[in-house]
Order: structure tokens, then sequence, then C-alpha cells
């Protein structure tokens, strides 16, 4: 007997694609992204009000010590991933002509990897002297 | 039959019914808060040229950081921090809130009116709080702290 709940065929269903073809990976990246943020951001907002007043020498100190170093460096790279997704999913939503669609998502994209890598890359520099 | 024969004797078409727009709908909590969470996700995105300026400019030597400084002593400067901060705990409470309803906990109407409230709450309460502690932290307790 076929089964006939799903209209779906058995190997679209056996991929878990959906429509997108996509799945849910973007989705759960989202939440992901957002689920390591709580932790990263909460110690990054309170180093950095903490860091306010300090004069250069100690901002350069706390940016170079090893723990600063992957911590920034995490949370850099989940925020930037997570403003991706979610700047992807706003374009998608509002800008309804293609052309003009692909063309944001494509700004995005470029941006993000532009941002991202200066800011990795400054990072690093900082810590490994 | 010419086109312009067909096109005098159809009968006039209703426009089709299309589904209602924002503007029908009461105003609720619910909505305010779901487009707050977008702007103030843009608006976060917007920050991280910010956030690279920071970091380069540490990189860069105590010369740009006074120069980033300068900026952030601005008033354009403290309208945009204070915009961030802001943004950052309210995205962060409501952005909680959207887990707590993807394991499907929270979506009873009043539960989530509450909710939506206490993250509004929360969320001027926390950005004020960062700012206390950016002002009133003393420049030797951090000397402390690093020893």
């Amino acid at each position: 007997m076929v089964d006939i709940k799903s209209i779906r065929s058995p190997l679209g269903r056996a991929r878990g694609l959906g429509s997108a073809h996509q799945g849910s990976h973007h989705w759960w990246v989202q939440r992901m992204t957002a689920l390591a943020l709580i932790p990263l951001l909460t110690w990054l907002v309170v180093s950095v009000a903490l860091l306010a007043q300090q004069p250069y020498d100690m901002v350069r100190a706390w940016m170079s010590s090893p723990i600063t170093a992957v911590l920034l460096s995490l949370s850099i790279f989940n925020m930037f991933y997570h403003a991706w997704l979610g700047l992807q999913v706003i374009t998608e939503d509002y800008i309804s002509k293609k052309s003009s669609r692909v063309a944001i998502l494509v700004i995005v994209q470029g941006l993000v990897y532009l941002l991202g890598a200066l800011c990795l890359f400054a990072i690093l520099k900082i810590a490994l002297g | 039959m010419s086109d312009s024969a067909a096109a005098t004797d159809a009968p006039t078409i209703k426009p089709r019914p299309t589904s209602p727009h924002l503007s029908i709908y009461r105003w609720q909590i619910s909505m305010s808060l779901s487009i707050l969470h977008r702007m103030t996700g843009m608006a976060l995105a917007f920050g991280l040229i910010f956030l690279t300026w920071w970091v380069f400019a540490v990189l860069c030597g105590p010369a740009a950081y006074d120069q980033f400084l300068d900026f952030t002593r601005s008033i354009l400067g403290r309208i945009f921090l204070i915009g961030w901060s802001w943004s950052l705990v309210y995205h962060k409470l409501n952005g909680i809130r959207h887990l707590f309803w993807d394991m499907g906990k929270g979506f009873e109407i009043p539960t989530m009116t509450q909710s939506g409230i206490m993250v509004v709450l929360g969320s001027f309460i926390l950005t004020a709080l960062i700012w206390l502690l950016a002002f009133t932290t003393a420049p030797q307790i951090m000397g402390a702290m690093h020893g």
C-alpha cells in the first residue's frame, strides 16, 4: 500500500529539505548562535562597561589576554553569523523584487565576511603580538 | 471576435478579496515587540561596523584609540551607544522569549503579554545598569583586578 498521508515523494521526505531546499539548517544555526551569544554578550557588555573609563594600556592588556582573545573571537564569529542570518531573513521577507533581493543578499554577505575577517585579524594580531 | 469586443462584453470583475492587512488589527503588544525585534536586530548588525572600528582602534595604538573615544563621547556617539546598548539588551531578552517559544512554551496569550511587558521593563533597567557600571567604575578598581 502507498502511504497517502503525505503527498511528498519518499525521497523528498527522506532528504527533509522542504520547499526552500535547505531544510531547517538556517533556522537551527540562527538558534544555536543566539544561544551562544547569551553568555558571550553578557561577558562582553560587562567587560566593555568596566573598560569604558580605563586608559589605553589597560584596554590593550585586557584584549591581548588569552581568555579575552578566545571569548572575543567566539563572540565576533557568532555575532556576525547571527547578524548575517537575520539580515538574510529580513531581506527575503521584505524585498520582493528578485534582482534587488539577490543584490542585497550578496552585499550583506560580502560585508559580513569583510568586517568579520577584519575583526578576527585584529584580535589575533593583538593577542599574538 | 476581436479583442476589443471581448473587452467590452466582459462583465465588470469585482476586485478579488485580499487578506486583511495590518491596519485592520487591534493593536496588541506582541506586534510591536515583534517588529522591534527585527529593528533592533538591524541596528545591532549596523553596530558591527562600530565594533570593528573599536577592535582596530585598539590594534592601531593610543592615537587611534583616542579618536575612537572622542567619537563615543560626542553627542552622536552617545546616541548611537545608548541606542545600541538598549537594542542589545532588548534583542537578547526578547530573543530568550523566542527561544522559549521554540520549545513550545509561553504561547498562552496572558503569558505572552506578561513576558512582553517584562522584556520591555527589563531592557530599560538593564541598560541603565550597564551605563551606571560604565560611569561608576573608577580606573583603580580595574587596576586592582589586573594586579
